[in-house]
């Protein structure tokens, strides 16, 4: 009996599609908790990141706490 | 349960904050600028030559249909380019892996490192980590790209697309790619100073950590000597790491990188933020899920299990949604600021390198289903597919990103803005002027090679038929290249230009930002709302709770350690739960009694084949399509390939399909179509091949390459005794040599190259039609037979 027999036994051809589900679920869960949660002055914070070279600027103390 | 898991103490929060804000120290740096202007400058040296060369195998696709052409005073005004078909260095089969690597590796590769460094430095409030892995990076990269541009035209090749280099450099790619720049970026992120870590790096994070994986597991190969390695992997397996290694090449090297530069760059030069984070983030991990899974959609209808491609074919469409979502979040961040584009060469790269990404992803899942690419699988379609997508998503956001960096870096002004416009309109052109004709050709000729007349015979029968028809189209994609390319010139004249400006010395800015130190993300208590309920309802409310303040979302992107297993968590789980069924299950790939290893002379014939790169236009995997079945005969079954390290099924037949070759055609036909495939088929396009009737066959070699098969799993037998192999090499090449003189053919060809890449294609295809062997395999000396057909029915159900 060789390898490819015992992992044959295994059912493995079901996997992908399991797998398929689970990537889905994770990433539908991403959507929602991107879209629902109340992190919006967050996200409006980071969306300004590239446009601050972090030139020394007087409020970059207040932008770090 | 939950709230024990968590840290318990909660410290009143303004308090800390302020006490935080006290202790804050700034600190001043300055960031590596250097490095950028280095990647910059040799983004537009190695641009001009990726694009060089393909506009010379452009032109080699039409040369031949003019060679010949002859006025009425008998005289060939073009016969003086025949060396672009003829020069061994410079065929068609040993450019193309050129010209593939040049456009990735080397041109979008430096592109890249050059946003990158740029762009990382910038979002995290630092410098880089170590200026010498730095410039190891960027040395070690270079050296690569030499070694490259040396080895390929040299014919030192693995023979699987875009994975052409040798082991050595293979190594090397791995120890400049992961060891110095994954080293420098990683330990860049671990010393910023800003909190947020922006979504440019997260793909950049997704970049560095799959491209490892993909390289590391597709280069997994024994070798044999320096120059020469044979893929641990066969056949159907070879094909699917190939295309799972292929098709994630073009979605992390290609796509995530450039689109990190895209969240960069495009808010830079619309002076705006981005138009929506949240779809930003949403873009990210639905790409890093999904893209992860696409590969086999490459092998539709080849002998790679159904299941495999469908899946392949599933997850291809679900990548049109975030695709479109990222490329529209990218053109709305000029809400407002459209007006610029009128006079701001930058954003109008930009813009059309979005929209150019948007056109690809549509049509790339579109390609993916199966009875779409059915009819463009093999033809030009998707070569003009891809072209859309590097010339026009990674060539104009590359250029977008050069005009911005350039006065920036230099510290100048730009040398002309109006030579900047003409690059854009030129190269616009140029991109059109190629991939429409290249459309149109592939269209045609997918239709035409399925036609049928009316006593249900091909149309067509002819292959090079097929061919001649496109030629006016190859015209067109000459002159698309060729605008393509003179906008690069200007580019790098416009660049050079600039540069004579720079000042003296650069003036290199003191920046101070305050240090932030690994803190722990506190997680709020929360307690349950519920009023009377069991423990569990309680449990479970405070759950929810702590899902939705997403404060663990915080703890994730705080920590870029445990954000990168989580991407690679992804990447990996993706990939394994993928490939591991085609490994392990038996039923997968059927095996046939009667398909035995190459003969130790196929085996070096095979290698010819590889080095001379035929598998750039020829491929080896009839589909079991009526037009292919009638064209080619029996269609592939995954059976007949175990022993193929590495596998050849190619994915452009520029030329017919070979793996039933074998047989059809007499042994002296072949010698001479290889010395000038005009003399047989004057309507070929295919390079000429008068050196392998010079070069000696390295017979000594023959041993050594067959012990090295023994050792992956080919049952050689007795053959990997010593001298045995190359004996029953010299055997079998005296006994074809001497058959072609017996033909009128040239005399001595018994020790050159030419004798072995006959032996192997006279056996493409042939070991399904021959009885099963009795005793225990051996490797058949016998050349191939014509002998009664006998298929074995295990390989008839292999199929499906």
């Amino acid at each position: 009996m060789k390898l490819s027999d015992v992992v044959s036994s295994l059912g493995f051809s079901t996997y992908p599609i399991v797998a398929m589900s689970l990537f889905l679920f994770v990433f539908v869960g991403v959507v929602y908790q991107v879209m629902r949660s109340s992190k919006k002055s967050e996200f409006e914070r980071a969306a300004m990141l590239p446009l601050d070279d972090g030139a020394a600027r007087r409020d970059s103390t207040e932008r770090a706490s | 349960m939950v709230e024990a898991a968590l840290p318990l103490e909660t410290p009143p929060s303004t308090a800390r904050t302020a006490e935080r804000r006290q202790s804050v120290a700034m600190e001043s740096f300055s960031y590596d600028d250097d490095i950028v202007r280095k990647f910059l400058m040799v983004t537009v040296v190695w641009g001009l030559v990726a694009f060089l060369v393909g506009l010379i195998i452009a032109i080699q696709m039409v040369v031949p249909s003019i060679l010949n052409y002859t006025t009425a005073s008998g005289t060939k005004p073009f016969a003086f380019l025949a060396f672009l078909t003829n020069i061994q260095f410079l065929t068609f089969g040993r450019l193309r892996p050129l010209h593939t690597n040049a456009a990735i590796f080397a041109f979008a590769g430096n592109a890249i490192f050059a946003g990158i460094y740029y762009s990382t430095q910038r979002l995290c409030k630092t410098r880089m980590w170590s200026d010498t892995f730095s410039r190891l990076h960027f040395w070690g990269w270079q050296f690569i790209i030499v070694l490259a541009a040396l080895t390929l035209p040299l014919g030192i090749t693995q023979g699987k697309e875009y994975a052409e280099l040798e082991w050595p450099i293979d190594l090397l790619i791995a120890v400049v790619w992961l060891g110095f720049f994954g080293t420098n970026f990683f330990m860049t992120l671990k010393i910023r100073r800003e909190r947020h870590m922006y979504v440019a790096l997260w793909f950049y994070i997704a970049t560095v950590v799959t491209v490892t994986m993909l390289h590391v597991v597709n280069s997994m190969a024994i070798p044999f000597g320096f120059l020469k390695s044979y893929s641990v992997f066969a056949g159907v397996q070879d094909a699917m790491i190939q295309w799972w290694y292929g098709h994630n090449a073009v979605a992390f090297f290609l796509t995530t990188p450039f689109l990190g530069m895209m969240y960069y760059f495009m808010p830079k030069a619309a002076e705006r933020p981005v138009y929506s984070y949240r779809l930003s983030i949403v873009h990210f991990w639905s790409l890093v899920f999904i893209y992860i899974w696409a590969g086999p959609h490459h092998l539709h209808y080849t002998a790679l299990p159904a299941w495999a491609s469908t899946l392949g074919m599933l997850f291809s469409v679900m990548l049109w949604m975030p695709s479109w979502g990222g490329g529209i979040n990218g053109l709305l961040t000029l809400r407002g600021a459209w007006y610029k584009l009128t006079d701001d060469p930058v954003l109008k790269f930009l813009v059309v390198g979005i929209t150019f990404y948007m056109m690809s992803t549509f049509e790339g899942p579109m390609l993916s289903v199966k009875t779409v690419n059915m009819l463009s699988h093999y033809t030009d379609w998707t070569i003009a597919h891809v072209h859309a997508g590097t010339l026009g998503w990674n060539g104009f956001m590359t250029f977008g990103m050069i005009y911005w960096l350039a006065p920036r870096l230099f510290q100048t002004q730009l040398y002309s803005k109006k030579l900047a416009e003409w690059h854009f309109w030129i190269g616009t052109l140029g991109i059109l002027l190629y991939v429409i004709p290249i459309y149109v050709a592939g269209v045609t000729q997918g239709l035409m090679w399925r036609a049928f007349d009316q006593s249900g015979g091909l149309q067509f029968p002819e292959f090079v038929e097929t061919v001649t028809k496109l030629m006016p189209f190859y015209w067109i994609r000459v002159i698309g290249g060729t605008l393509y390319f003179a906008g690069a010139v200007l580019l790098a004249y416009n660049v050079l230009r600039t540069w004579m400006t720079r000042p003296a010395t650069y003036e290199v800015p003191v920046v101070s930002a305050p240090s932030i130190r690994p803190e722990n993300v506190v997680a709020p208590s929360f307690k349950s709302r519920l009023h009377a309920n069991t423990e569990f309802g309680h449990t479970g409310d405070v759950f929810l709770q702590n899902v939705q303040s997403a404060w663990w979302h915080r703890v994730l992107e705080g920590v870029p350690y445990k954000f990168i297993f989580w991407a690679i968590a992804a990447v990996a789980i993706g990939s394994a739960l993928e490939l591991i069924p085609l490994f392990a299950i038996r039923s997968n790939v059927p095996t046939i009694a009667s398909v035995q290893p190459y003969t130790p002379l196929e085996l070096a014939g095979r290698d010819v084949y590889l080095a001379e790169g035929c598998y750039n236009c020829h491929s080896q995997m009839i589909r079991p399509l009526w037009a292919e079945t009638k064209r080619y005969g029996e269609y592939s079954k995954p059976g007949e390939f175990v022993y193929d390290h590495p596998f050849q099924w190619g994915s452009r037949r520029i030329g017919p399909d070979l793996a039933r070759e074998g047989g059809i055609r007499s042994n002296l036909w072949h010698v001479l179509h290889l010395q000038d495939p005009r003399q047989s088929s004057p309507q070929s396009i295919m390079p000429a091949y008068p050196h392998l009737l010079d070069q000696p066959l390295d017979f000594d070699a023959v041993q050594g390459r067959v012990r090295v098969h023994a050792m992956i799993g080919v049952p050689y037998g007795k053959a990997v005794l010593e001298g045995q192999a190359k004996a029953m090499a010299e055997a079998q090449a005296k006994s074809l040599a001497e058959e072609i003189v017996k033909a009128d053919g040239p005399k001595g060809l018994e020790n050159k190259k030419v004798i072995a890449l006959v032996a192997y294609l006279q056996r493409l295809g042939t070991d399904i039609a021959k009885p099963a062997p009795e005793a225990a395999p051996a490797v058949a000396l016998a050349p191939p037979a014509s002998e009664p057909v006998q298929t074995t029915a295990r390989a008839e159900g292999a199929q499906r």
